[in-house]
């Protein structure tokens, strides 16, 4: 991924550059054509020079490579015409550009060839100094537009990045969530507006949907409750046949079931809403002996041994409903996915609480047993709200809850 | 015993005033916080059990007027709201027990016969059927005079029959009794079975009668 920065860097190098390709190329042009004219004006002038000494003096004057006089027959008379030659420079041991004027003229009745010329090392010379000059401006342009351009754009985006950070921050569950920086850019400011009818919506959305949880669970109960009670009346009735009974049977059933149902998830819901506020010192290790007793039969069924390891002086701040639910949900599941003749051990010690049983391997990966109504086992007694509701506990307390197996050795540790 | 049930649900109140008028209790029913507030001016109830969502009223309000009115009166409250909160503000104000909706009626009579005991029967406390007797200051059952040694959860079970004696009572609302709203294991009627069949065992060890019948699929009953 480019940053922004980056892009706008290289579009501007790419931009100026191309701008600077084409304003040296044009100077350099429009340059050379001054130039060779200033110095065709310089050889036509040397020439005119040159003819009016001739004339006086009737001296023949060469200075080669740079005039060069000859006699000539009088038919060979040519128009003024410029070029350009190299010629071997023997002092310097080089080759050297030349401009060169070839014309005749015919002085005090004798018709002489002219070659008037001139280096064009000045030219070149200046050329290059135009080019350089061109790239470093170039340069030193550039380098300008990169460090304003950084500068500027830290300042400038700064409200961006605060905005981005608060963003980071939110969480649908915090209803006063609003972003406060628009660092007074209208941009910005729209940014800002936009983000917050956004949020607001989510967390409104997020609200309602908590709720209709909640407000959907009570509508059920009371006809639920009128459904149960009136087929709790038509058990009663005397002369059932056996089919009836069967039927009226599965028709409670049902109706428990969907109660229970309704029940787990209006619980969630509570939890959800932190609607357990009122917390008290906690005894565990008696909440958990209690749910012994209560789960004692389906311990005794499956010949399971149950070692509580308790440290004493373990005490703990939360509401006594959740506590027993986390026991409760904990324990029943240890002791419903035990081996036979298996033994579960429950590790109690100030700030933890670990719970370990033996039984089959997990199925799938260990974060999807706390998802809703997620089930391991296609037993239809459950609805798969059972370790959901521990983790909803543990949100609501931020409690720290791990799940492990290794060797069929399940083991639930919550950091309190 | 005189009851007052105070309830907008029409069905809801039909079936928990049959259901308790067989049980053998006077009832008087009440659909509106209005005709509720009239009851309680006119007459005296030894229970009554309270709907906190009324159409015209919140039932909390209710209570002090109860409390003003029938001080007696022990006092249950119903809810579909199964809100902690209403239930600690209940029971400060002066509620007795609190159930939520939906409900057994079997649990709805067993409550209102435990609050009754609470608060009439202080010290002395014996339900009586035949040869079987409990004692729930106590928590023993004897049979023909002779103590049975039963379990906490034996005793429950019994008691929750001998309250609701010739009565089909379902194995899910014995196992809601036992083990609460959220009973975990798919075998809890397995477990009610064989309580069920310790009962009985210790029952005709004593020479008792099994006044425990099985009624198809559905439940036992208790009675002659």
């Amino acid at each position: 991924m480019m940053k922004l920065l980056q892009k706008t860097n290289r579009a501007y190098f790419i931009l100026s550059a191309s701008a600077f390709a084409v304003a040296g190329l044009v100077t350099y042009l429009v340059l050379s054509l001054f130039l060779e004219s200033q110095l065709n004006e310089k050889l036509a002038d040397t020439k005119d020079h040159l003819i009016k000494t001739i004339e006086l003096s009737g001296i023949v004057y060469n200075d080669p490579p740079y005039i060069e006089v000859k006699e000539e027959p009088a038919s060979s008379e040519i128009k003024d015409f410029y070029s350009d030659t190299i010629l071997f420079d023997t002092s310097e041991k080089e080759s050297v550009p030349f401009r060169q004027l070839t014309g005749t003229a015919s002085i005090n009745s004798k018709n002489y060839k002219i070659i008037i010329r001139n280096t064009l090392i000045e030219k070149s010379d200046f050329l290059l100094t135009i080019v350089l000059t061109t790239v470093s401006l170039f340069v030193l342009l550039l380098l300008c537009l990169y460090f304003i351009n950084k500068k500027l754009s830290k300042r400038i985006w700064s409200p961006f990045y605060s905005i981005l950070n608060e963003l980071k921050k939110f969480s649908p569950e915090n209803s006063s969530f609003a972003l406060t920086t628009s660092g007074g850019i209208e941009e910005f400011e729209e940014l800002k507006i936009t983000m917050n009818k956004l949020t607001a919506k989510v967390i409104s959305d997020y609200q309602v949907l908590k709720r209709f949880t909640e407000d959907a669970s009570h509508e059920i109960q009371t006809p639920l409750s009128i459904v149960q009670s009136k087929l709790e009346s038509l058990i009663q009735e005397p002369d059932l046949t056996e089919m009836q009974a069967a039927q009226i049977q599965s028709a409670y059933s049902a109706s428990v079931r969907l109660a229970k149902l309704t029940r787990s998830m209006l619980f969630l819901a509570r939890i959800e809403n932190r609607q357990y506020p009122e917390s008290e010192e906690i005894d565990l290790e008696s909440i958990i002996r209690s749910h012994i007793e209560l789960f004692s039969e389906a311990i005794r069924g499956k010949s399971l041994s149950v070692e509580i390891h308790s440290a004493s002086g373990c005490s703990l701040n939360a509401n006594v409903f959740l506590a027993e639910s986390l026991i409760q949900n904990l324990l029943g599941n240890a002791i419903k996915h035990s081996f036979s003749n298996s033994s579960i051990i429950i590790e109690l010690k100030q700030g933890s609480l670990e719970i370990s049983n033996n039984g089959a391997p997990l199925q799938v990966e260990s974060r999807k047993l706390f998802d809703r109504f997620y089930k391991a086992s296609s037993s239809s007694d459950s609805f798969g709200l059972g370790l959901s509701i521990v983790m909803e506990i543990c949100k609501a307390y931020n409690w720290h809850i791990t799940y492990t197996v290794e060797n069929n050795l399940h083991k639930v540790t919550v950091i309190f | 015993m005189k009851i007052l049930i105070i309830e907008d649900e029409k069905d809801l109140l039909e079936a928990m005033s049959g259901y308790l008028t067989l049980q053998g209790m006077l009832c008087e029913t009440a659909s509106t916080f209005f005709k509720a507030e009239d009851s309680l001016s006119d007459y005296n109830y030894d229970i009554i059990i309270l709907d906190l969502t009324l159409p015209d009223g919140n039932g909390l309000d209710l209570i002090s007027l109860i409390k003003e009115r029938n001080s007696k009166a022990g006092l249950l409250i119903v809810s579909a709201r199964n809100s902690l909160d209403d239930k600690v503000k209940g029971l400060d104000l002066g509620a007795d027990d609190y159930i939520t909706k939906p409900f057994h009626l079997a649990e709805l009579n067993s409550r209102i016969r435990s609050l009754a005991r609470r608060r009439f029967f202080e010290g002395k406390n014996e339900l009586t059927f035949n040869e079987i007797t409990i004692n729930t200051d106590f928590l023993e059952v004897a049979v023909n005079g002779e103590l049975l040694d039963l379990t906490r959860k034996e005793y429950d079970i019994l008691l929750y029959f001998m309250v609701n004696r010739n009565r089909v009572i379902t194995r899910e609302s014995i196992a809601e009794h036992i083990w609460g709203d959220n009973s975990t294991f798919a075998d809890n009627f397995d477990f009610i079975y064989s309580h069920i069949k310790n009962i009985r065992k210790k029952i005709e060890q004593k020479k008792g009668e099994n006044y425990l019948h099985n009624i198809y699929g559905i439940g036992y009953k208790f009675s002659e």
